[in-house]
């Protein structure tokens, strides 16, 4: 904390409140900018009631509440949040890293990829990991939907359900990494290599940013207890 | 008055407040605080995540605009916010009606 935030009780509630509230930036940012024009305004009101700066301050403090108790109201939107944009990413990043795959494929040279994808069991069991990620990512985004009017899910039930997505869509990319590099790899062409490269590297970034946001959204269901 | 008494109505009252013109969160506390005749004194806590959460309902809408120098959030009804808050009224009347009858007078199947 530094000085100013010391010295100023509102911007040390907001600290406070903010270093409580885990999940994306922006929700959190438009969050304490919000209650700080609240608690500005309050202190002004105090004001005008004939108290001094720094008790009308620190009146509309109290009057806020304290960090862990604000933090904890606005969990279930924050959670909300998390839990939307974990599944937004995956969604946006599944058809960019299957794209660089497939360009990894055509490279090769055969002019064919059919022969990447006759595994036949294996190759169903990752098209069902597949479905059950795409499933899992639906039903988050619909159920943090503004414009589809929905039954109340649960905040915890969201971050399981994001934490879900992305379990499945790690083994699913998994899956897929296993299935795909080993035979393009046997494929000479530095224009192939390349491109085989930035596939791998593509699913490696997704693979260990899927996991961390995962991770995130299953710590954030026990934060709630805290 | 008791929180609790205010909380299945909090929609409601939230909605009320807005039914004249847009208000920012602090503002619309105080319009609840003068309108019950400091009957209501609303916790920030339950405010803020409420509005937030009529918006995601589509029944109000908010924008960003800056006043002096800082940030500050506004929010206006919806015309579905508008329709709920007519039915909130109707069912308000039929149910303080029923109630009035109840309280209000003699116990009901008394006899003199």
């Amino acid at each position: 904390m530094n000085a100013a935030a010391r010295s100023d009780p509102i911007d040390s509630l907001l600290m406070a409140t903010g270093a409580r509230l885990p999940g994306p930036a922006g929700p959190r940012d438009d969050i304490l900018a919000e209650l700080r024009d609240g608690l500005i305004e309050a202190a002004e009101a105090n004001k005008r009631n004939g108290m001094g700066h720094g008790e009308a301050v620190q009146l509309a403090v109290r009057q806020f509440g304290d960090a862990p108790t604000l933090a904890t109201s606005f969990w279930p939107e924050m959670a909300a949040a998390q839990a939307r944009r974990v599944v937004l990413a995956l969604a946006v990043t599944g058809p960019i890293v299957a794209a660089l795959w497939a360009s990894a494929a055509r490279s090769r040279g055969t002019g064919s990829e059919s022969g990447l994808f006759d595994g036949g069991q294996a190759h169903l069991a990752a098209a069902l990991l597949v479905a059950a990620a795409l499933g899992c990512g639906i039903w988050t985004i619909v159920a943090t939907s503004r414009v589809v009017h929905r039954p109340y899910v649960a905040p915890r039930t969201l971050l399981l359900g994001a934490a879900a997505t992305g379990g499945v869509a790690v083994i699913a990319d998994l899956a897929v990494l296993s299935m795909l590099a080993v035979p393009l790899a046997s494929f000479p062409g530095p224009i192939h290599q390349l491109a085989l490269g930035a596939a791998m590297l593509a699913s490696g970034t997704r693979l260990i940013l899927t996991s961390r946001a995962s991770w995130s959204c299953l710590a954030m269901t026990t934060s709630a207890t805290r | 008055m008791r929180a609790e008494a205010v909380k299945g109505h909090l929609d409601s009252i939230l909605l009320a407040s807005l039914e004249a013109r847009p208000l920012h969160g602090y503002a619309i506390m105080e319009a609840v605080r003068a309108g019950s005749r400091a009957s209501f004194d609303l916790p920030t806590g339950t405010v803020y995540p409420a509005l937030h959460r009529l918006e995601r309902s589509g029944l109000i809408r908010s924008k960003w605009s800056t006043v002096s120098g800082r940030r500050r959030r506004t929010y206006e009804l919806t015309e579905r916010g508008r329709r709920r808050l007519g039915e909130e009224r109707r069912s308000w009347k039929q149910f303080s009606r029923a109630v009035s009858n109840l309280l209000g007078g003699a116990p009901a199947g008394a006899t003199p």
